[in-house]
Order: structure tokens, then sequence, then C-alpha cells
């Protein structure tokens, strides 16, 4: 599993994983997702090439959007494949995060 | 013990009540898959499944014990049907031996939470996309 970053125009910091969020790679992501949700405040995760989403890889995801928005800070998911994209939906976390399909419109909603 | 197992009536995955060992499902499925020509979405749909319950079984059930045994058998009784069965010597745990009157209101209403909905819902949802 990997897990890089990169800053965009505008502030925003991308967060790319690659790999599996599963029970065994989520811990680490875990931890450094939650470095990154302690110092930014406009964070886009890249999934699109995030094969396998389980539970703790959800926990992965939602403690550290839950710190983001805490402060009044936003995240957005962006890219998730289909199957990726249904966990999202069956889990609920879609209406914790917003989902987008389209970089532009993941972008754009951080105006 | 731990590792795979086949004969003609199932296969068996062997493992120990280690989070580590969480990580030889995907291969096993991906092996089925080829062999039973289980469809991408209903793989995906049997990891997230198996893999929430082992490491249910794992760090609830088993706890400190890292020695404990799961068992995973899986069987194609018929075309496009595909049946997994998890076997353990875990402690029990029914949920509804321990939940206050409370708790039941806020499962009852599905309040979004930190993880997936319980698995055997999830599994009843898979058993019927797979039969569309």
């Amino acid at each position: 599993m990997a897990i890089t970053t990169e800053e965009l125009a505008g502030g925003i910091t991308k967060v790319i994983l690659e790999g599996r969020l599963d029970v065994e790679n989520s811990p680490a992501v875990d931890l450094r997702m939650n470095a990154i949700a302690g110092s930014r405040n406009s964070v886009l995760v890249d999934l699109r090439d995030v094969s396998f989403l389980g539970s703790m890889g959800l926990r992965a995801l939602v403690s550290p959007a839950l710190a983001i928005q805490g402060r009044g800070g936003k995240i957005v998911l962006f890219g998730p494949n289909e199957m990726v994209a249904r966990v999202l939906k069956l889990s609920g976390i879609e209406t914790l995060i917003p989902v987008h399909h389209e970089l532009q419109s993941a972008l754009a909603a951080f105006q | 013990m731990t590792g795979r197992e086949t004969d003609q009536a199932e296969d068996r995955l062997f493992l120990r009540s280690q989070l580590s060992d969480i990580a030889q499902i995907p291969p096993w499925i991906e092996s089925l898959a080829s062999r039973y020509a289980i469809p991408e979405n209903i793989g995906f749909a049997i990891n997230l499944c198996l893999e929430e319950a082992v490491s249910n079984i794992t760090r609830h059930g088993y706890g400190a014990d890292s020695d404990g045994s799961v068992i995973v058998r899986f069987t194609t009784p018929k075309q496009e049907l595909f049946v997994f069965i998890v076997e353990d010597d875990a402690q029990h745990f029914n949920p509804l031996d321990v939940l206050t009157p409370n708790t039941r209101g806020k499962l009852g209403g599905r309040r979004p939470g930190h993880s997936l909905p319980s698995p055997f819902r999830r599994q009843a949802r898979i058993r019927t996309d797979a039969h569309r």
C-alpha cells in the first residue's frame, strides 16, 4: 500500500492512495492520514488506484475526515472504482465525506 | 496449521487468530475466482465479508490468544451459488445479550459510524445481487 502527497493550487493537499485498504495495510495509512489531517484543512483523497476497501480502511478515511471537518476544513474523496464506491455508499460514508468521480468537480468542491 | 486444502467436495483455508493471517484470504479468493468463474464484483464482496468476519473473530473472539483456529470452507453446491462457512472456537458473543435499550435504538436506526454495517446484512445483499 503506497501513500503519497502532492500540493495543489489553492492550498489543497492531494493524498494518493494505491493498493488495498485492508486489515493489513490500513493501520499504517490510518497513522499517516491522521498526521496529514492534523496539519491540513483542504484534503483531496485520490482513490483511483485503491483496489479494495474494508472496514479498517473506512476507519482510516473517516477519522481524519472528522478531524478536518471538526476544524472547519474540507475533505473530498475522488475517483473510487465501482466496487470501492459501492462500499462507500453501503457504509453510509458518502454521507459524511463527499465522493466525486471527476477531478474537476472534486476540485470545485473546495471553492 | 495454516494453508489451503482442496478435495472434490470443498476448498478450505486454515488460519490462525493473527491479523497477519488475513492476508491469505485475497489470494485464496482469487484462486477460487479463477477456478469457479466467480465475477470480480462478487469476489470483492466475498473478500469484504471474510475480512470482516475473520478480523472480528481474531480481534474480539480470540483476543490475546494468537493461536486460535479459523477455518473458512468453500463449496459451490450448484452453478453460481458460492457458499462460504467460517468456523472458529472463539468465545461466543451475542450482541443482544449486552445491548442496552439505548444502543438497540441506535443500531435499529442505522446511524452512521466508523465501520461497515453488519456483515450478515451485507451477506444478504450479496446473495440477492448474485442472483439478479
